[in-house]
């Protein structure tokens, strides 16, 4: 993915540079020093090993106990949850800005996966000159899926794309609903900032009428599996967004969105109905993660049917889950059961028509080619994750849970906090990651975040956890933001995962 | 599609009666799994092993080679389908490679990896059957595709392919050249020579890519680790000791501590190997005995065991019954192929007198007796890669791999 920014890139670091330094700096040494910290237990005193699960002895290692939530958090930094001001703000809705005009690489991945860093995109892929072939960047992310051993591409724009499609930028489909989330919802929310009039006139020229009936009519008869159920989850959650935003122009756009959107919620409840099993992997094939996003609209649709498909399904999926393998998610050493996942079923899976078979998504373990686009990663063993899919579940399950059964299931599901079992959700991760890596880092730290918020604000307010959730979902967080600030890799697709968590702390 | 198959119907019901999916853990309940909760437990190996159904264990013979070889045979001419874009922005038109007849050897099958573990399927039979009927047209084919000009224009095709099939498909490729080295015939040596510089090439990657791998994939699709240096590891133990001496490093850095294989986790909707069983079978291929029976007892849980039942479980009623679920999930048949040959080599690399081995025989037998019976059930999905795994499970049963 190209570093800079096709309009001039002078105007992407201004906000960042204003975001106070301190506190970032404070949480980055604490975090490397509980990764020295990490090391010397592992390799010296191995007082893990009597803790462990049994679970597979490479997956992390694990700190020792500590003896209580109140020691745990005075081993942690002391840091206060970003502030969600206009600088903020400016900087993430300037992201989005960047990339919803710029089109995306000329092959996309099928599904719901993406994230990554783009192949040969922007106007220099209008022209067939570099027309060579498919295969070498046929995943838009530099692995040879080996479509040109035998087979030769050429390449042609789908005719009036601008006024017949309206999710076309920012790499691929789900980001582009995604970032107009981000800037739908920055201008609900500082409706007189300094980008107002640039924001507004992107999502005219994406959300008008004729675009999305083309989407409409493009979903309906050629699109498949494509972009379900992550892409249809965004598009759902960024039209939850417009329908509640008392604003004339808002109010039109909601108006186009709205047969999509339909659709799309039914398509999604059918979908989740029928699976047998859900992705629990931590890309963005894990279904806890788009059904926690399509709820959203359920609610502000008022959509009885999708809301109790929706639950209905998380329920039959989580209920009886217990002991979540906490130990498979330390984020920088990648993690087995990613390792299963998507995006690890590397190229040779892309092209095996089996896998695509299987790409229903009915794994367990999310096996599926499914939502996640099964292309892409080749680099085996590279850890993929994304999000955590043990708080993603968590999370879900704060919403669709009374409270009260709440807190008997998280109590089953996740180890205590101050558990060596559950370091790797707070591991340090990220330090010296560079591109297509650290914005996966970056949006792991949100993704955390955003679920450690909702995890919170559903425990009693006198449950001593509440304290040490909220302070693990500040540090993530704080994470989050440095990582995103110096690497333009993500910025396509990681705000959206960032102002998820700074809305769920309203 | 064959019918020679000699089980019966009866057999694989009780079979799914008994090894059932059970596993009613967390992870995997879902509606069906209430009606199969209700699993039997056994005290010990013996009351285990008389619960099973007498299922002979699969043999190789003129029969069904004929007729495992016929599924490479029809699908070594069958061109990769080309990618299938969804055309949201652009749109995408395919014409095939100029010249693809002579500089392309594997674009058959669907696929490259099963172009090549069709190949081997092909001269493996005709290795172990000479007297194939078929063996004339089975030559034919080979000749085609494995000249000089098709094998180089592979090799330059792969300077610049990436990860492009990277293990799976490299690893077959040395399986297969492997085959042809040992052969001693004078077609099997001049292909044998073609193919060389893009064996050398790859295990030349494959050493780089071991040596960079941070942990083992423990998936059970293509990119499982411990199944790449299994397919591999007879190719470089006769011709290739750098590669052998990789994959002995390797597999001891990536698989030596482990310890209580996650069983629980298997099998993925997806899975067409097991993680737990493949990474067993490598390891009783490298270890001393008297190293591995430890290391194995460390590893998989007792077999009579709830823990172990995960390993066990065939393909489920819905599946038997509905042949449109399983075509949507092609992998599983292959599933019960790739286990019985892992327990199959397991129970050879045993003590003949471990009371294990009958027990991993008929386990192998039974999973192979279901695979055998819906083979032909899901077309074209099945037939370009079947063959191979069937073929790799049936030669656990010869008598000189016992």
């Amino acid at each position: 993915m190209r570093s800079t920014c096709p309009d001039g890139s002078s105007k992407r670091s201004t906000p960042a540079a204003l975001i106070p330094l301190q506190r970032q700096s404070s949480a980055m040494r604490w975090l490397s020093a509980s990764a020295a910290a990490l090391v010397v237990f592992g390799s010296a005193t191995l007082p893990a090993a009597a803790q462990q699960t049994p679970t597979r002895p490479d997956s992390t290692p694990v700190r020792p106990d500590y003896k209580s939530i109140d020691e745990l958090l005075a081993a942690l930094p002391k840091v206060a949850p970003p502030v969600f001001d206009e600088t903020r703000a400016l900087w993430l809705g300037a992201l989005p800005l960047g990339c919803v005009d710029r089109l995306q690489p000329r092959t996309t991945a099928r599904g719901g996966g993406g994230g990554g860093a783009a192949g040969p995109g922007g106007s220099a892929a209008v022209g067939p000159a570099a027309g060579d072939s498919a295969g070498g960047r046929a995943s838009g992310r530099g692995v040879n899926t080996g479509a040109n051993y035998f087979w030769v591409a050429s390449y042609r724009l789908v005719a009036n794309h601008n006024r017949t499609r309206a999710f076309w930028g920012c790499t691929d489909w789900h980001s582009a609903a995604s970032s107009m989330w981000v800037t739908v919802r920055l201008l609900k929310d500082f409706p007189r900032f300094g980008m107002k009039e640039l924001s507004r006139e992107k999502l005219a020229d994406h959300l008008g009428k004729s675009n999305l009936d083309g989407e409409l009519a493009f979903f309906q008869t050629d699109a498949g599996q494509f972009e379900r159920p992550y892409g249809y989850a965004w598009l759902l959650k960024l039209q939850s967004e417009l329908r509640t935003w008392p604003d004339s122009q808002a109010k039109r756009w909601a108006a186009n969105v709205a047969p999509l959107a339909s659709w799309m919620a039914d398509s999604l409840a059918a979908h989740i109905t029928a699976l047998r099993t859900p992705v629990r992997t931590g890309t963005q094939a894990n279904t806890a993660l788009s059904i926690h996003l399509a709820l959203d609209y359920a609610d502000a649709a008022a959509h009885v049917a999708l809301r109790r498909a929706l639950v209905t399904a998380a329920r039959r999926f989580y209920l009886t889950d217990r002991d979540c393998n906490t130990l498979a998610e330390a984020a920088a050493a990648g993690r087995g059961g990613a390792a299963r996942g998507a995006r690890a079923v590397a190229a040779a899976a892309a092209n095996d028509s089996a896998a695509r078979g299987a790409a229903a998504g009915a794994d367990a373990r999310g096996a599926g080619a499914g939502g996640a686009g099964g292309r892409g990663g080749g680099g085996a063993g590279a850890a993929v994750d994304v999000l955590s899919p043990c708080l993603s579940e968590a999370a879900l399950m704060a919403r669709v849970l009374e409270p009260a059964a709440f807190v008997t299931w998280v109590n089953a599901f996740l180890p205590p906090l101050q558990a060596g079992r559950f370091a790797p959700l707070t591991e340090a991760y990220g330090v010296g990651a560079v591109g297509a890596e650290r914005a996966r880092l970056s949006a792991l730290a949100f993704q955390r975040a955003h679920a450690m918020e909702r995890i919170a604000r559903a425990l009693p307010a006198a449950d001593p956890r509440v304290v040490a959730w909220h302070r693990l979902s500040a540090l993530h967080a704080d994470r989050g933001f440095e990582l995103l600030r110096d690497d333009a890799t993500g910025t396509h697709w990681v705000p959206a995962y960032a102002l998820l968590y700074l809305a769920a702390r309203n | 599609m064959p019918r020679t198959t000699a089980y019966s119907w009866s057999a694989c019901l009780v079979a799914a009666l008994f090894c059932g999916s059970g596993q009613a853990t967390a992870q995997t309940a879902t509606p069906a799994d209430s009606a199969r909760a209700k699993q039997p437990e056994f005290p010990d190996l013996a009351a285990f092993f008389a619960s099973l159904p007498v299922v002979e264990p699969g043999r190789l013979e003129l029969t069904n080679a004929i007729w495992l070889a016929a599924m490479p045979l029809s699908c070594m001419d069958h061109p990769h389908n080309h990618p299938n874009p969804v055309p949201y922005l652009w749109e995408v038109t395919y014409t095939p490679v100029p010249d693809y007849e002579t500089t392309r050897a594997f674009y058959g099958c669907s696929d490259w990896h099963s172009a090549v573990n069709s190949a081997w399927t092909l001269v493996k039979l005709l290795k172990l059957v000479p007297d194939l009927p078929t063996a004339v047209v089975i030559r034919q084919k080979l000749n085609e595709h494995f000249g000089a000009t098709n094998m180089l224009g592979d090799l330059e095709f792969f300077r610049n392919a990436g990860t492009f099939e990277l293990p799976y498909g490299y690893a077959w490729l040395l399986r297969l050249q492997g085959e042809l080295r040992s052969w001693k015939d004078p077609d099997a040596a001049k292909w044998a020579a073609n193919i060389q510089p893009l064996a050398t090439y790859m295990s030349q990657r494959m050493i780089a890519y071991l040596k960079e791998l941070p942990q083992p994939v423990r998936t059970g699709v293509h990119p499982n680790t411990a199944m790449a240096m299994d397919n591999m590891l007879d190719y470089a133990m006769a011709y290739d000791s750098a590669l052998e001496r990789s994959i002995r490093e390797n597999a001891t850095r990536l698989f030596g501590a482990d310890k209580n294989c996650n069983t629980a986790a298997e099998p993925g909707g997806s899975d067409f190997a097991s993680p737990c069983l493949m990474e067993a079978s490598i390891m009783s291929r490298l270890l001393e005995r008297t190293a591995f029976l430890p290391w194995l007892d460390a590893f998989l849980p007792p077999i009579h065991s709830k823990e172990f039942r995960p390993l066990t479980q065939p393909l489920g009623p819905e599946f038997v019954e509905n042949p449109t679920a399983i075509a949507a999930r092609s992998h599983i048949i292959a599933l019960a192929f790739v286990r019985a040959k892992s327990m199959g080599e397991l129970a050879n690399v045993l003590p003949p007198d471990d009371p294990r081995v009958p027990v991993l025989r008929r386990l192998a037998a039974i999973q192979a007796a279901k695979g055998f019976q819906v083979i032909g059930a899901v077309g074209y999905d099945g037939s370009h890669y079947y063959a191979s795994w069937a073929t790799t499970y049936l030669i656990t049963n010869l008598p000189a791999a016992r």
